[in-house]
């Protein structure tokens, strides 16, 4: 591995989605947690927020407001629409401008995309996924998840800089909004995009976004699984989800089976991560490509008529029967004190 | 056009139905994979999928490619025997411990040694690191355009055109792409196939090629444990926090028990 001269890397840089109306979620989950990082590190740390896009200047406050120092950012048109190889030399050209010591970056479908096409061209190092982020007798550890989280793993990266991190949303916290926190605003231009002639883009598709309550917001979550047995039978868990005000999610299986439209809805590696007070799991099995989306609840619950099920050593209190005989029960009893 | 050349990267891993017997041995800190059989990783069988429907349309010629020990040969055979052409395994001491980058350098100069090829298709993420890491470095490497999370894939063989449908944040895109690209699909890409009785039959008849990393002129500083970037520290067990605790009794006193918790978290006034 080539050794670069690490010290002239410096600060966090973190990277997220400009939505139309402002930072994603995810985005500002970021600055909170490179704000916990700046707060361990004995040197002076800045945080830059990196942004692409097209007339997002009037947008960008809430990063200064969540944490960032700096906002280093390219506003062109040629940004207006996500495309892969327009956004990895945006990224790239505003590393190269900054040069930041550690870069954090949102493991979406474009974040992860970007930040590993970027670390290809930096050959530097980059964790995907990582779940926590701290510092250890100084080395920067990055845990990620293996085997759909049923391992972590410490990750280092010793001799390259930046050192990268993917973070699904919903990790971390986001900092309070603090509107007397401002910073410096640079903006940079795009450098020539490579591919152009080769890429025509023929259409853009922004689905309609959901009504549903949003699954990493909810304080109470259902998810259901293949074990649900139709879609018929969904609607009780819609019911269920109304009359409780729950947001409700799903295993892959269900998604598969059409019970659920919303890919979004999916919870687990592929998916949401979720972090409710109480997680209701129906006709699900634990495997832990969905059991890892939910280790952050504060209390679980599974119904499963399987004695053996997996999801039982994941739940706080698990409930061996078959889920038709409790969900319409429960359903009546919050519908009866609702009216009664 | 010629006819298209397809390269298709498959990664052996441990089957998933195992993940739940895959552990850290307390005392020597090792993985434990569980007896977990190796197959091919889940979203490459969709790639190749892609890649045989494209040759039964197109005439088109399949490579496939795969950085794995020797010990995983009984996946290849299966792409062999799924109807690919010809199977290129990297496998060398030296490419050990590989990260993502060093995975895709190696995959890189495998498939330069190889030929040209029109397109690589492959997964957007294995289902054992799951790091959807692989396929945007590999595009980079190659220098050539990529897309990853690849949802539809189509050839028009007389322009030589990809039009491709791929999933961002909040939707997808369409584009059209002058070839060679490389696409990491997800499972809307195609319902993948089983293996014919007759094809398998002639897998063993088909080129089944092992390249070291001097074959491939690979880079020694580039490749294996001393190309990673990334360093694995510590590897730890997720231990449950959960109580365990199973209600008994009649579904009424279940749904009583719930709802009890439910008031107890404040999950239920929100109603
Ligand atoms: C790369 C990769 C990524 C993945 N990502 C995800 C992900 O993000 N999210 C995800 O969820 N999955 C994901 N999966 C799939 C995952 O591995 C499991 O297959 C899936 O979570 C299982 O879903 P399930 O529990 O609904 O179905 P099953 O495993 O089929 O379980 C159904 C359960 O229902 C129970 N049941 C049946 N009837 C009843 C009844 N009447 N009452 C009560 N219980 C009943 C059964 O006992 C059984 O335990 C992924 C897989 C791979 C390979
Ligand atoms: N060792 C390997 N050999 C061949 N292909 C690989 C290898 N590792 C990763 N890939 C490919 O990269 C894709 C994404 O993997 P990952 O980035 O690790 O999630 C997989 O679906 C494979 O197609």
């Amino acid at each position: 591995m080539e050794i670069r001269d690490l010290s002239s890397y410096q600060g966090i840089l973190v990277f997220g989605k400009m939505l139309p109306g402002g930072p994603a979620e995810g985005f500002l989950e970021l600055l909170g947690e490179a704000s916990r990082l700046k707060a361990q590190m004995t040197a002076p740390v800045r945080i830059t927020a990196a942004c692409l896009g097209s007339s997002m200047e009037a947008y960008l406050a809430p990063l200064f407001h969540h944490g960032a120092d700096h906002v280093c950012y390219i506003d062109d048109s040629r940004l207006a629409t996500y495309q892969p190889h327009r956004y990895t030399e945006g990224l790239f050209a505003i590393i190269q401008q900054v040069k930041p010591d550690i870069v954090l970056a949102c493991a979406s479908y474009e974040g992860g995309e970007v930040a590993s096409a970027v670390a290809a061209r930096l050959k530097t190092g980059l964790a995907a996924h990582s779940v926590s982020l701290k510092f250890v007798d100084g080395e920067f550890i990055q845990v990620v998840p293996a085997f759909a989280g049923k391992i972590y793993g410490d990750i280092l990266c010793p001799d390259t800089r930046p050192r990268m991190s993917t973070i699904k949303e919903g990790m971390f916290q986001k900092l309070p909004k603090d509107i007397t926190h401002t910073g410096t605003m640079e903006r940079i231009k795009l450098p020539p995009c490579g591919f152009d002639e080769r890429i025509e883009l023929l259409s853009v598709e922004d689905e309609v976004q959901g009504t549903e309550k949003s699954l990493t917001e909810a304080d109470f979550v259902i998810g259901g699984g293949l074990g649900i047995g139709g879609s018929d039978k969904w609607r009780f868990l819609e019911q269920l989800a109304e009359v409780t005000g729950a947001a409700l999610g799903c295993t892959r299986p269900a998604l598969d089976q059409h019970w659920v439209h919303n890919e979004k809805s999916m919870i687990g590696t592929s998916g949401v991560i979720v972090k409710p007070k109480l997680y209701l799991s129906v006709g699900i099995s634990g495997a832990a490509h969905h059991v890892c989306g939910v280790n952050d609840a504060e209390v679980t619950i599974a119904i499963n008529n399987d004695p053996n099920a997996t999801i039982f050593s994941h739940a706080d209190f698990g409930i061996c029967e078959d889920w038709e005989k409790i969900i319409p029960l429960l359903i009546d009893k919050i519908s009866m004190r609702k009216e009664g | 056009m010629n006819i298209p050349r397809i390269a298709v990267c498959v990664k052996p891993v441990p089957d998933p139905a195992y993940y739940d017997k895959i552990t850290v041995d307390r005392t020597t800190k090792r993985l434990q994979r569980g007896q977990a059989p190796t197959i091919m990783n889940e979203l490459d069988r969709y790639a190749l999928e892609k890649a045989l429907q494209l040759k039964e349309t197109l005439q088109a010629e399949i490579t496939v490619f795969s950085m794995a020990p020797s010990n995983s040969r009984l996946v290849l055979l299966e792409a062999l025997a799924l109807g690919s052409d010809k199977v290129v395994l990297l496998n060398d001491i030296d490419f050990a411990g590989a990260d993502t980058l060093a995975t895709a350098y190696t995959l890189a100069r495998g498939i330069t040694h190889t030929g040209t090829f029109d397109i690589v298709l492959m997964g957007s993420e294995s289902s054992d690191g799951g790091t959807e890491q692989v396929a945007a470095q590999l595009g980079e490497m190659l220098g050539i355009p990529r897309f990853t999370h690849v949802t539809s894939v189509s050839l028009d063989s007389q322009s030589g055109r990809f039009d491709i449908t791929a999933k961002h944040d909040t939707g997808v895109n369409r584009y059209r792409v002058q070839g060679p690209v490389l696409c990491g699909v997800t499972r809307e890409i195609a319902t993948p196939r089983l293996p014919h009785l007759r094809n398998i039959r002639h897998c063993i008849e088909k080129p089944l090629i092992t390249l070291d990393s001097k074959a491939i002129e690979a880079d020694p500083q580039r490749i294996g444990d001393k190309g990673s970037p990334t360093k694995a520290g510590a590897i730890y067990n997720r231990e449950s926090t959960r109580q365990g605790i199973m209600l008994q009794g009649t579904p009424d006193g279940i749904t009583d028990r719930i709802l009890t918790e439910m008031r107890r978290l404040g999950v239920l006034c929100q109603a």
